[in-house]
């Protein structure tokens, strides 16, 4: 019989208790083939509850958001907390065992995805969300793929996403919504399980595993943009997991090495057509991590005593040619797609800083609503917080982890963190930013979690509160050696430091959310997305289907748009599917020529007309297209008359009268009726 | 000989009953024009279910036949394998004549599961995979100490699941009546839609839908050219019931509006308001070259209501 050691290098360290990782053993449990005793439940069950109260207080802050109670807000953070502190105590524990921090890890991200399903738990309402159901139900209908989604082009040349879920769909009978929930949820479980793995692997210890896990959890995104269903909740899912079979690979058996190989094809391949960031991001770490490998192994003697072979450079070749290959064979549409946005923020940020223009306004949306004064200070300390914290980090992984090619990758990626933070001050930089931490945290979780377990940490915060405590007469160990902590010195500091974590997870969502209207379910709020799409823009999309049929060339406003043609299964004409930016039809006071000309360019057949949308100011900085006039500088709402000219327009039809929303049939000018 | 089931056995027999399961599907959607319902519904979604997970779970075992991988690294391998399996597969099926179809989808993750799964047989030398337990309840000969540490530990969880069933409760219950509250805010919708273009026998629907929670009366009214053509005083509709009705334009050609675009404006008000103008559509329609007598009109109610009026416009109505 062959045993199985894919680890053939230095056993893990025997951290106290049942924390370290292995025992020794390829992905071998950590109890062993059922000759260890297996770990005990530890605080977990007790932990289920309090997460369940957490929820349960989420579930009444959003029903109060819902009904516009002001104490909704507060509720909401304070369910927040309850979800994460303590599990963050207890991972920061040295008793749990390696089965209770994974199970820890598992449940805070489990949880911290059901806050965002309690908000919108009937339908998906997020705008990327429904873009990606609009590319669903085309697979869905057509049985093919590659079919055109004129709101997000690259959609359709990017479908992992879609067809799992419509695979789920068709096999299951469940709906895209139902399918797309559970695909996302399980995304969410491979990542998190994918990335302690992989932190497992780099630092052969459950511990740090599972405080770096846990701190990858405070990037901004993961409450909310990385538990919508899009492509990139599912990519990152698929990139951790990745990330975690190529550790294991380098500690392989030989006999394993090429089963592991195909697996990281296969991964890699899954990836590279789910999404196209997270596949180059993914990739470049791979790439960064190889030659680092190279590096030690070459020129430096640091890496003498790793494992043989050439480490992950071979994969990240393969994912290199496999990113290209796609790009190449969907026609470089991803260079149109990401390209504008790099190169306007980079433009914006010179500008920037050649004083030519002004800096966005950070933690103020674009119709005026601030955050609140404590939740723009924590966000900052959050953010000094963390860039304090990683030189620290950085420096433990020099002292401790020089000849880990993957540690030292994580601690370079990590550096990432400040340079991304410079990018929220240009209008296209939030387009960026919002996309960065799903991949620099990655580093920052690690980098972090070197940084509190780093000596130092807790020499000086013992010896800090032994001064506070006992007025300065303990003295402090002269070689910087952590010393036990006893009794209230140790509870005060675990305080201390509990405060501080929760100050950056809190910080990371409010940057990340941003204002109550993207958090929280309440009412209709205008060009807000989630709060936009309501029970009167989705029973136009549907009458239009029932009445007029599908297909027809339709254009709204925004948000309208995304009802119209996943309710709707209306054909779209929008400016990046069509090359027809008809914001100024709407916006010109009068039916002007050019306006004239435009529709009949386009063929537009039928206009929403949202007459919400002169009641305020587009709180995402458009109302209809990203060039539009004033587009992230209006001052004042859409003027009614110019919303309702088309009434007047001899031979225009409007057809459809809910109150707010009304549907202009301009068949007349476009030769279409 | 003394057959030994293993977890892989299972897998290929699950494999096969999915393949063999695809052509009965076929059958069963021929022979009925509706979709599945009862029995056959819970064995599609049970064979849908299997076919999605199996795949995974198989190539695993393939892969890694020797290894002891444990709970945690089994699961992850199988769903990360199942994902990428599937969109890659879906690449693959979209090259075939059949494409993304539900036979397609069948017979290909059967079929990969039940070779990656001979395949992993083959290499186990018969032994069945070991998953070990994270947690110890799951050892047979526990102590007393550990079975009321796994009671406590169940009771708790249990509590915690109920917890969470309630949150989603909660929150679901909550959306719904979101949902319901902005509909009332709504109150109706109307509409007035060609069903035929202009010409001799140009035909409009009118409809109205009431989205609000109550029974409301309303009144609603046609004119053409701002001359009152038609009046429903008395539109009683229960909570989101949809009332429309057909008119016939051709019989407007007789008042002398002929060859001329005319506007044809719907105006719903609320009974209790019946002079403020609640919602309003227009349509243009060219009145007809020859007259051909008396409009014709007619309306439905949705549910089980259903009412057809014939009623000749008075001549006087029109200028």
């Amino acid at each position: 019989m062959q045993m199985f050691f894919p680890f053939t290098q230095t056993p893990p360290q025997a951290s106290s208790q049942s924390g370290s990782a292995h025992t020794g053993g390829a992905g071998a449990s950590p109890a062993g083939a059922g000759s260890l005793t297996p770990a005990t439940w530890g605080w977990l069950p007790l932990i289920c509850c309090v997460e369940a109260l957490g929820l349960l207080t989420l579930a009444v802050a959003d029903n109060a958001n819902r009904a516009n109670a002001p104490w909704g807000d507060t509720l909401f953070w304070i369910g927040l907390a309850i979800l994460f502190l303590p599990i963050a105590i207890r991972l920061l524990s040295s008793a749990p065992s390696r089965a209770e921090r994974i199970g820890l890890v598992v449940i805070l991200g489990m949880a911290l995805y059901v806050v965002k399903f309690l908000a919108y738990p009937v339908m998906f309402t997020f705008f990327d969300e429904l873009l990606h159901v609009r590319t669903a139900q085309d697979l869905l209908a057509q049985q093919r793929l590659f079919t055109f989604n004129s709101q997000l082009p690259i959609s359709p040349f990017y479908p992992g996403l879609e067809i799992v879920t419509t695979t789920l769909s068709q096999l299951t009978g469940l709906t895209i919504f139902t399918a797309g929930i559970i695909v996302i949820g399980v995304a969410r479980l491979l990542l998190l399980l994918g990335l302690y793995l992989f932190y497992e692997g780099v630092s052969q210890s459950a511990r740090l595993a599972g405080i770096a896990t846990m701190l990858y959890m405070t990037n901004p995104h993961f409450i909310f943009f990385d538990a919508q269903f899009a492509y990139e909740s599912l990519a990152i899912g698929l990139g951790a997991f990745t990330l975690s079979l190529v550790v294991d690979r380098l500690r392989a058996a030989p006999g394993y090495r090429a089963s592991f190989t195909v697996a990281i094809w296969l991964m890699l391949g899954g990836l590279t057509i789910t999404h196209h960031l997270t596949s180059y991001a993914i990739v470049a770490l791979l790439l960064a991590w190889g030659v680092i490998f190279l590096w030690q192994r070459l020129w430096t003697r640091s890496g003498v005593n790793a494992p043989i072979g050439i480490g992950p450079i071979d994969v990240a070749i393969v994912g290199v040619l496999m990113t290209i290959g796609w790009a190449f064979a969907t026609n470089s549409l991803v260079v149109g797609y990401i390209g504008p946005y790099l190169t306007q923020t980079t433009q914006q940020l010179s500008n920037i800083f050649a004083g030519l223009s002004p800096a966005r306004a950070l933690f103020v949306d674009y119709a005026g609503q601030t955050e609140p004064l404590w939740q723009i200070i924590v966000a900052f300390a959050a953010i000094a917080l963390i860039t304090l914290g990683l030189p620290l980090g950085l420096w433990r992984i020099w002292r401790t982890q020089r000849a880990n090619a993957a540690a030292l990758t994580l601690g370079v990626g990590s550096l990432l963190y400040p340079i991304s933070q410079v990018t929220r001050l240009a209008v296209d930089g939030t387009s960026i930013a919002s996309r960065l931490p799903d991949y620099i945290f990655i580093g920052v979780g690690f980098t972090l979690a070197m940084t509190m377990r780093a000596p130092v940490v807790r020499a000086t915060a013992q010896r800090w509160l032994r001064q506070f405590t006992h007025g300065g007469r303990a003295t402090s160990d002269p070689r910087g050696a952590p010393r036990q902590m006893t009794g209230y010195t140790s509870l005060i500091g675990r305080v201390v430091l509990q405060v501080l974590l929760l100050v950056v997870f809190i910080g990371e969502v409010v940057i990340g959310a941003g204002p109550n209207w993207n958090r929280m379910p309440g009412p209709y709020q205008v060009i807000a997305d989630m709060r936009s799409m309501n029970s009167e823009s989705i029973i136009a999309a549907q009458w239009a289907r029932t009445h007029l049929g599908p297909g027809n060339a339709f254009t709204a406003d925004r948000d309208n748009r995304l009802t119209l043609a996943t309710y709707g299964d209306q054909t779209i004409i929008t400016d990046i599917g069509y090359s027809v930016d008809l914001a100024t039809v709407f916006t010109s006071p009068t039916f002007t020529a050019t306006d004239l000309a435009l529709v009949r360019a386009s063929h537009v057949r039928y206009l929403l007309v949202d007459l919400r949308l002169t009641t305020g100011l587009p709180h995402v900085g458009v109302y209809f297209e990203q060039n539009e006039p004033q587009a992230f500088a209006h001052t004042s709402p859409l003027s009614y008359a110019a919303l309702t000219k088309f009434g007047a327009l001899p031979g225009v039809n409007c057809i459809y009268d809910s109150g707010d929303i009304l549907i202009y049939d301009m068949g007349v000018y476009t030769n279409a009726s | 000989m003394r057959l030994k089931l293993s977890d892989l056995h299972l897998l290929a027999l699950g494999a096969i009953v999915t393949l063999a399961f695809t052509p009965l599907h076929a059958l069963l959607q021929q022979s009925s024009a509706t979709p599945l319902t009862g029995a056959a519904l819970v064995i599609a979604a049970l064979v849908g279910v299997f076919a999605v997970l199996a795949p995974g779970y198989a190539l695993t075992a393939a892969l890694f036949p020797h290894a002891p991988l444990g709970l945690v690294k089994r699961m992850t391998y199988t769903l990360g394998f199942d994902f990428s399996l599937i969109a890659l597969g879906g690449l693959a099926l979209n090259l075939t004549p059949w494409g993304l179809s539900y036979t397609a989808w069948l017979l290909a993750l059967g079929g990969v599961t039940l070779v990656a799964s001979v395949v992993a047989l083959l290499l186990h030398d018969g032994r069945p995979l070991t998953v070990e337990p994270l947690i110890g309840w799951a050892l047979p000969g526990a102590n007393h100490t550990q079975t009321v540490g796994n009671v406590r530990a169940g009771a708790l969880i249990i509590v915690a699941l109920l917890g969470i069933g309630g949150a989603m409760t909660l929150s679901v219950a909550g959306a719904n009546q979101a949902q319901q509250s902005e509909q009332t805010a709504i109150g109706a919708s109307l509409w007035l839609l060609p069903i035929t273009q202009t010409g001799v026998g140009a035909q409009e629907q009118v409809g109205v839908r009431n989205l609000s929670a109550n029974e409301t009366t309303y009144r609603l009214t046609l004119t053409m050219n701002g001359q009152v053509v038609q009046v429903w005083s008395a539109l009683d509709l229960r909570a989101n019931q949809t009332w429309t009705a057909t008119v016939n334009i051709a019989s407007l050609a007789a008042n002398g509006a002929t060859g001329s675009a005319e506007q044809l404006t719907a105006t719903l008000a609320l009974g209790a308001t019946p002079t403020t103008t609640y919602r309003q559509a227009t349509a243009w329609v060219a009145a007809p070259a020859a007259a051909t007598g008396a409009a014709t009109m007619s309306a439905t109610t949705t549910s089980s209501v259903s009412v057809a009026v014939k009623r000749r416009l008075a001549p006087s109505v029109r200028p």
